[in-house]
């Protein structure tokens, strides 16, 4: 049967200076971020910021989460910029859970363009904790 | 309540040459290896190879370690660490898009690399579609 290689298994074996592989993706350094926000009847819409910047040309890593008591009656988005979905598309936060981070095949690949802080909108009041963990992986 | 302990906790608390923990297994270093794939009409068995090599002695880390597939056809596809290998996980479907974890049993995980190897993913059907890997290993 045949045997295929992945876009940059392609590229290690056969080196030239055309194939040279970004160090972000083989070998990569792994760091993580954690942080935590007692939420107090924090309103509908309001910008919660947790940690800091994850760097320009990060891969945020599968894994990463963001765990909740249960918050009421209210979804949530997770992303890199104010109201932002680009970890997790709007999800309910009505019972003590978890929101998997960057977890499609779509979300996930995708590298960091700026520094960027991660960001939590509700689109309901909120009371309780809400935690993250994020590992990313960079050159 | 009793209180017992691990093999590596164990060592920990009774410092002596003998009880070195392996560097690996307690502030390990992590490094993380990405590739994607575009299956086209690629047949049941072909061997899939995905991403540089993993060194010798690293420990794949659950959690970090996934395939994410499209919807890549009716049937199962395999992942191991050498072609048409399940070390990594066994046949699951890959039917809907989702994502296939990587060494999440307690039989698959802990045991360390023996040799290099690269990540083979293997359909067992006819695919189409887009594969990605994120795999991360421990090592000393």
């Amino acid at each position: 049967m045949a045997t295929v290689y992945g876009v940059n298994a392609t590229k290690i074996n056969s080196p030239s200076f055309q194939n040279i592989l970004g160090p972000d993706q083989q070998g990569a350094r792994v760091r993580w971020i954690h942080d935590s926000y007692e939420c107090v009847a924090t309103a509908s819409g309001t910008d919660i910021i947790l940690g800091g910047k994850i760097p320009a040309n990060a891969h945020v890593l599968p894994g990463s989460a963001l765990y909740h008591d249960d918050l009421g009656a209210a979804n949530v988005t997770v992303g890199t910029t104010a109201a932002g979905a680009e970890l997790a598309a709007s999800t309910d936060v009505n019972n003590t859970t978890t929101i998997p981070l960057n977890n499609t095949v779509d979300l996930f690949g995708t590298k960091s363009t700026a520094a960027a802080n991660v960001h939590v909108t509700p689109d309901a009041q909120l009371d309780g904790t809400i935690r993250l963990s994020i590992a990313y992986a960079m050159a | 309540m009793a209180t017992v302990y691990g093999v590596n906790a164990t060592k920990n608390n009774a410092p002596k040459p003998q009880n070195v923990i392996d560097p690996s297994e307690q502030g390990g270093r992590v490094r993380w290896i990405h590739d994607v794939y575009e299956a086209v009409t690629q047949v049941s068995g072909t061997d899939i190879v995905l991403g540089g090599v993993i060194p010798k002695g690293a420990q794949i880390i659950p959690g970090l370690s996934v395939i994410y597939h499209d919807a890549l056809g009716t049937g199962n596809a395999t992942v191991g660490t050498s072609a048409a290998g399940v070390d990594l996980a066994a046949a699951e479907a890959v039917t809907s898009a989702g994502s296939i974890v990587l060494n999440n049993t307690v039989d698959l995980f802990g045991t360390k690399t023996t040799d290099k190897v690269n990540v083979h993913f293997t359909p067992l059907l006819t695919i189409t579609g887009t594969i990605r890997l994120s795999l991360a290993y421990a090592m000393a």
